[in-house]
């Protein structure tokens, strides 16, 4: 078994008494392509930047390349990439100035993807940051977190700002990584429709704690929402992920018959993340 | 592929320092009063002031670019990317340093090294505080100059044994820091505390201060206090505070000279404040302009100028009064230099925000109101002193009046 | 043959099931033919936004389930019509026709009268 470029191992973090993580265990492997699914405030970010050791946990241990996060060597350093929801560090410099500053920190700079990424995505060279749209401003910190190949790729709602066309050139970008460099990628976002395509695996986070964990095709072909007119009914053989009166969600369905049951539906990922939330 | 050591100390140095407009304000100020330091070697009093001033505000802007590193991920993330800045900050002290000691050799005044060294001691425990603790931005600053111009203006000559024990101090600071583990670690709040301090600038009143009694003056002067903000009404109020002080102490001991050039200090470090507001906020004017009470947006431009003018007026009358009430301790009343010294203030007012109607680049405006604040400080200080004739009054009322025009007539370059 | 493929990342079914019904029904509705080349995975992901896992999955099991032949260093191509094939003309309308019979259901619409339907409507 290869060794995963992060674990998460217990993991619980408080704020001001706040449960903000609970106890999460989460692994991300080579190839795979993590999305961190939850609801504004859920944690996500919090899980994020404790990988880079901006914060540290209450309790349990994260692994980065091997190591402790809170204790990263330079070199590991530079096998991460991370882009921020608000970026912020390049206030002030032109586009040009800006990368090539921060191409100086990184010895494995790929030119030609900065260079196809700067002109597929319109930025201008002379540009200062400061006019940059949200978008604009995104797009160039994906390409400062991209552009030397990190074997760990950390996003925190990467895509939220970029219009549909950006998002797709965006992602397959991120499959050239993921797949053909071996790296492994964790991203949040509220965008199901996105998730649904790029993501290999689906953590779906909840009041700080790991709702779901799987690969992305069984859960969709698992994950079922049961309605019924009995409480009494037995849904013992799954694993219940919500109950309410008359219907719930059930994990591990594999196409069989249940007594009782009026209706089993299957849910699009938004759907499920709606339900679970209700 | 590209070595790292390829990489000089300088890259970035000015988008670092000059653009970001936060850290600009000190860096600027520290550079100019540096070289002012050179030409002013003969002027005793200005020098051990600049010095101090020149070497706190350098501190300033480092420990603001401090601030900056918390704030970003980067800084954690991006091996070599804090060293890459800090280390700027670190020549700049050095250079900054460098002056200072070329224009005491000049000066030839060895108690002027105490200065230099206490104002490095000051710096660095701004410096250092501002690592671990990006909310204490303004008040440390503050406080800082505020220690700082006290010693300068009660202490006439530091005495040379404290040179020593500022390095002896200073050197223990710079060793010590590797025990406060804390610096520079990232914090969610710190970019709220860098976002803040950039709106309020160099203001050192926090925000709901006052904020009760001024609204009637801030009323008065809209749309001025709309940009400037709250502060506009809390920093009159101190003022006027300020001076009634003055003038209770006056009648006890004679201070009078010293209460004006307090009170023009004062009031051209708040009209550099008020247009370091104004520019922040310049991309209110949408809102403005879409408030129902202006029929376009050069009538909202003119109400602006009107507002100034008030404030002008405004400022005129507290100078006057506070000057003829600082006069009632002395055997003459002294109503022309008077009367001038109120004119120069309020022309001071109206040419500085003449000059923010004018320049939109942030690096530019610092450099006009720096010189600028030195022309209005020296006019209103001369004008008290030797403003003693009707000529000098005609002529300052002249220049008043001329001040008020050109601040109407740039409002549309606004 | 992509344009005839339309993937919807919001619907009901994972994207992977999506792909292999689609190919399936363009196998046996004739539109792609026996021996056609498939574009590279690659080129199926770039297409529709998609982790090429997925999309090679579905080709995995068009593969395994006989619809696609898969050979050492060459491209993926559509397998030779077996008797399967056309058993799946009529499987595959299944799903629709369920619907069908459930909303005339709950409409209330005997089975007489939606044959009738079907035929009045197949004409027009």
């Amino acid at each position: 078994m290869t060794q995963p470029l992060l674990s998460y191992k217990n993991i619980s973090k408080k704020y001001n008494q706040r449960c903000v993580l609970n106890n999460i265990n989460l692994n991300v492997e080579p190839g795979m392509v993590i999305g961190l699914l939850g609801k504004n405030g859920a944690g996500k970010t919090t899980l994020l930047r404790s990988a880079l050791g901006l914060i540290t946990p209450d309790q349990g241990e994260i692994q980065v390349l091997g190591e402790l996060s809170n204790q990263l060597s330079a070199s590991s350093k530079q096998k991460i990439g991370y882009v921020a929801q608000q970026t912020f560090g390049y206030e002030g410099f032109k586009i040009a100035d800006a990368l090539a500053l921060h191409r100086s920190f990184y010895p494995d700079w790929d030119m030609q993807l900065e260079t196809k990424w700067l002109a597929r995505f319109e930025l201008n060279n002379n540009d200062a940051i400061n006019d940059l749209s949200i978008g604009q401003r995104q797009t160039l910190a994906l390409i400062m977190a991209m552009a030397y190949r990190p074997q760990l790729l950390i996003l925190d709602e990467p895509v939220a700002s970029l219009d549909p066309i950006a998002r797709r050139e965006f992602m397959s970008d991120l499959f050239d990584l993921a797949l053909d460099s071996g790296s492994g990628i964790l991203f949040s976002s509220h965008i199901t429709s996105d998730i649904e395509r790029v993501a290999s695996h689906i953590a779906l986070i909840k009041q700080g704690e790991l709702l779901l964990l799987d690969e992305l095709d069984v859960i969709r072909d698992t994950v079922r929402k049961v309605s019924f007119r009995e409480p009494t009914i037995d849904l013992s053989a799954y694993k219940v992920l919500n109950r309410q009166q008359n219907c719930a969600i059930i994990y591990g369905y594999t196409g069989e018959a249940i007594v009782d049951a009026l209706a089993i539906n299957t849910l699009s990922l938004e759907q499920l993340f709606v339900e679970l939330h209700g | 592929m590209m070595q790292v050591s390829k990489r000089p100390w300088y890259q970035g140095a000015v988008s670092f320092w000059l653009k970001d407009v936060g850290s600009a304000s000190y860096f600027i100020a520290a550079t100019i009063t540096s070289f002012l330091c050179l030409i002013a070697t003969g002027i005793e009093e200005l020098i051990t002031l600049m010095i101090m001033f020149a070497t706190i505000c350098m501190y300033s802007a480092i420990a603001w670019q401090s601030i900056k590193m918390q704030a970003t991920e980067w800084q954690s993330l991006v091996v070599g990317y804090r060293e890459h800045v800090m280390f700027q900050g670190k020549v700049f002290i050095v250079f900054s340093n460098l002056i200072s000691i070329l224009s005491i050799i000049i000066a030839g005044n060895i108690n002027l090294l105490a200065t230099l060294t206490l104002a490095n001691l000051v710096g660095i425990i701004i410096w250092f505080l501002n690592r671990s603790f990006s909310h204490l931005f303004t008040s440390v600053c503050y406080l800082s100059f505020f220690i700082a111009t006290l010693v300068c203006v009660l202490i006439e000559q530091l005495p040379v044994w404290l040179i020593p024990v500022n390095i002896i101090a200073y050197i223990a600071i710079a060793l010590l820091h590797n025990n406060f583990s804390s610096a520079y670690v990232w914090r969610p709040d710190s970019l709220s505390n860098y976002r803040n301090g950039l709106q309020s600038g160099w203001s050192p009143i926090p925000s709901g201060f006052l904020s009760n009694y001024g609204s009637s003056i801030n009323k008065g002067l809209f749309p001025l206090s709309y940009f400037v903000g709250s502060g506009l009404s809390q920093y009159l109020i101190l003022l006027t505070l300020l001076c009634t002080i003055g003038v209770v102490i006056n009648l006890f001991y004679n201070i009078t000279e010293h209460v004006i050039f307090v009170l023009t200090l004062c009031l051209f470090a708040i009209v550099t404040l008020s247009l370091w507001s104004k520019i922040q906020k310049q991309n209110s004017w949408e809102l403005l302009f879409t408030l129902p009470i202006y029929n376009s947006s050069f009538s909202a431009k003119v109400a602006l100028s009107n507002s100034v003018l008030k404030l002008a007026i405004l400022v005129a009358s507290l100078c006057f009064i506070t000057a003829s009430a600082l006069s009632l301790a002395n055997p003459t009343f002294l109503i022309f230099n008077i009367l001038s010294y109120s004119l120069a203030c309020s022309a001071g007012v109206l040419l500085s925000f003449a000059i923010g109607n004018v320049c939109k680049n942030i690096n530019l405006l610092s450099f006009f109101m720096c010189i600028s604040f030195g022309l209005n400080m020296g006019l209103a200080n001369y004008m008290f002193d030797h403003g003693n004739n009707i000529s000098e009054l005609i002529i300052m009322a002249t220049y008043t009046l001329a001040m008020a025009a050109i601040n109407r007539f740039t409002v549309r370059y606004l | 043959m992509l344009e005839f493929i339309n993937v919807n990342p919001n619907s009901g079914d994972p994207i992977y099931k999506q792909l292999h019904e689609q190919i399936v029904r363009l196998i046996v509705g004739g539109q792609i033919a026996a021996g056609e080349e498939l574009p590279s995975v690659r080129k199926i992901a770039d297409h529709f936004a998609v982790n090429p896992m997925t999309v090679s999955r579905a080709i995995g099991q068009l593969v395994d389930q006989g619809w696609l032949e898969r050979r050492r260093g060459q491209a993926t191509r559509v397998a030779q019509k077996t008797a399967q094939h056309t058993d799946q003309q009529e499987t595959l309308l299944f799903k629709a026709i369920d619907q069908l019979i459930q909303q005339a259901k709950q409409l209330d619409v005997p089975q007489a009268s939606l044959a009738e339907l079907i035929k009045k409507r197949w004409e027009l």
